[in-house]
């Protein structure tokens, strides 16, 4: 497993979220998000399922800033409103990598960009954050078009660790990837939770990866958070905990759940 | 390894078709009797490229400059005017159907009245050229840049970047490959321009000797095989033009550029 960089935070620096009553609208349509509710604590995993179209990554982006909500409020437990950005990162479902920047350059382009923009070498944290997701440092030489899937969403990855966040949003990173992927790519985000404790928020259809991978399970329906699973599988997770009853229960409980919220 | 097989491929088939042009043109000119007026045989064409070279060698560079220096000045002012575009909405649609009516309007009417302005001369001809050409780069620079995806527009709003910052890292990169393929229309569209202009400036008998003053000079003369030898001329510099651009795309900004096809031709 990968050592915690020395640039890191402490553990003690992730931010809890707090979503209340968020309405989110587009113009002509019936409200994405009804005034939805929804607590994440500090360090907490949470996954986020539903159903297409449910509001999942509205909800993600409204918490990003990148979407601007009717009403409601979110805040940050170590930020006020107004810097509510400041300190969180974001995955998309692609790689979203610059094709003309190579895999270095790509971590880097954080670092570059406004509130984050530093004067200091950048260097060293940015091979540490590269290193940290598992890609050489001959990878960090390659343009995003001679990767693999895999490869271009670790250099994703790395990207939003870059600035060190105290919260990170994942909308559907690992839907683009075959299973095998998936499952490594879903190792990673574990060992780097265990190493840096940070809050993470993520979207996805895949219920056992909901299940591996979160403290607990938020189901989406009717703009609303419909209902919420405790999980209570042991830390650290592994590979082996997919083939338990336990694992097998928590998967059947998501799974009517969300079947009565597409009802519903 | 395969790709320089391809390549040779190509070259071959090209070759051939040109090969058989030839033959079926002396051909023709055999069974038919025609008239070297009409269409002189591809050797009489040769002998007079050959006699009129220095003529040809000179009309080259000099058009080659003009539609050259059209060519450059279009891609700045082109670039200037798309990254503007692409700043403003407002500016966009309150100056773009300008833009469209630089694209409509008619070169030859409006020729006469930039010699008026500005003389019989070298400037004109780059004026003509660069009007002709200067559409292509602005529609697509514009295009490229705010086309750019909008992930990868979140990705600089969630780092706080800075208009500038948006500009220069994101949206001017991402437009590169665009800008170039308007300069590839451009190019070619710049040595039209350039002929075009000097068909008027030529008449005014100033001792310019572009490629477009030696076509009407030689049609006057009824010289058919000469005019053949130019037209071929002209040909070879826009093909020169587009090379020049594709090597400037596929190896000064590859890292921009590779990917979006360039590299194959």
């Amino acid at each position: 497993m990968a050592t915690t960089p020395a640039y890191f935070g402490e553990p003690s620096s992730a931010s809890g979220i707090v979503v209340a009553d968020l309405t989110v609208s587009f113009p002509g349509q019936p409200p994405v998000l009804d005034a939805l509710s929804l607590e994440v604590s500090p360090g907490e995993i949470v996954a986020l399922v539903g159903a297409s179209g449910c509001g999942k990554s509205t909800l993600l982006r409204t918490i990003a800033n990148l979407a601007v909500p009717a009403s409601g409020e979110i805040r940050f437990s170590s930020g006020a409103p107004s810097q509510r950005s400041s300190d969180l990162s974001f995955v998309f479902q692609e790689a979203t990598l610059l094709p003309w920047r190579t895999v270095h350059e790509n971590i880097r382009l954080p670092l570059e960009l406004g509130r984050f923009k530093s004067e200091q070498r950048t260097g060293d944290i940015v091979a540490q954050t590269r290193q940290l997701v598992g890609l050489s440092e001959s990878d960090g030489k390659k343009y995003p078009r001679e990767l693999s899937g895999g490869m271009r969403m670790r250099t994703s990855i790395a990207r939003a660790l870059v600035t060190d966040p105290n919260i990170l949003l994942l909308d559907e990173p690992f839907a683009a990837l075959d299973d095998l992927l998936r499952s490594k790519l879903n190792d990673l985000i574990l060992e780097l939770w265990l190493i840096r404790q940070r809050t993470i928020l993520f979207v996805t259809h895949n219920i056992a990866e909901a299940v591996y991978l979160s403290h607990r399970i938020v189901i989406l329906g009717n703009g609303k958070a419909s209902s919420v699973v405790e999980n209570e599988l042991d830390w650290p997770r592994n590979a082996a905990q997919k083939s338990t009853t336990q694992f097998a229960a928590l998967y059947g409980r998501v799974s009517q759940k969300l079947a009565e919220a597409s009802r519903a | 390894m395969s790709f320089n097989v391809e390549r040779l491929k190509t070259l071959a088939m090209t070759s051939l078709v040109f090969a058989a042009t030839l033959i079926g043109w002396q051909l023709a000119i055999l069974c038919f009797k025609i008239h070297p007026i009409i269409l002189p045989s591809p050797a009489r064409v040769a002998a007079a490229a050959w006699s009129e070279r220095n003529s040809l060698i000179e009309g080259f560079c000099i058009t080659g400059a003009a539609a050259l220096l059209a060519v450059l000045l279009s891609v700045l002012l082109g670039t200037i005017i798309a990254v503007l575009f692409s700043q403003s909405r407002w500016l966009r649609s309150a100056f773009y159907p300008y833009v469209v009516f630089l694209q409509t309007v008619p070169i030859v009417a409006i020729a006469p009245l930039l010699i008026t302005w500005f003389g019989y001369g070298f400037s004109t001809v780059v004026l003509v050229s660069c009007i002709i050409s200067l559409f292509p780069v602005i529609s697509n620079g514009t295009a490229g840049l705010i086309s750019v995806d909008e992930n990868l527009k979140d990705l600089f709003r969630l780092g706080d970047a800075t208009r500038l910052q948006t500009l220069t890292k994101l949206r001017i990169p991402f437009a590169i490959s665009h800008l170039i393929l308007g300069t590839r229309v451009s190019a070619g569209l710049a040595v039209i321009g350039a002929i075009v202009g000097e068909f008027f400036v030529g008449n005014g008998a100033t001792g310019y000797t572009g490629l477009g003053t030696l076509m009407t000079g030689w049609q006057n003369l009824a010289r058919t095989d000469a005019l053949i030898a130019v037209v071929l001329t002209s040909t070879l510099l826009g093909l020169t033009m587009i090379g020049i651009v594709n090597f400037i795309a596929g190896v000064l900004l590859w890292r921009w550029t590779a990917g979006s096809g360039f590299e194959n031709e």
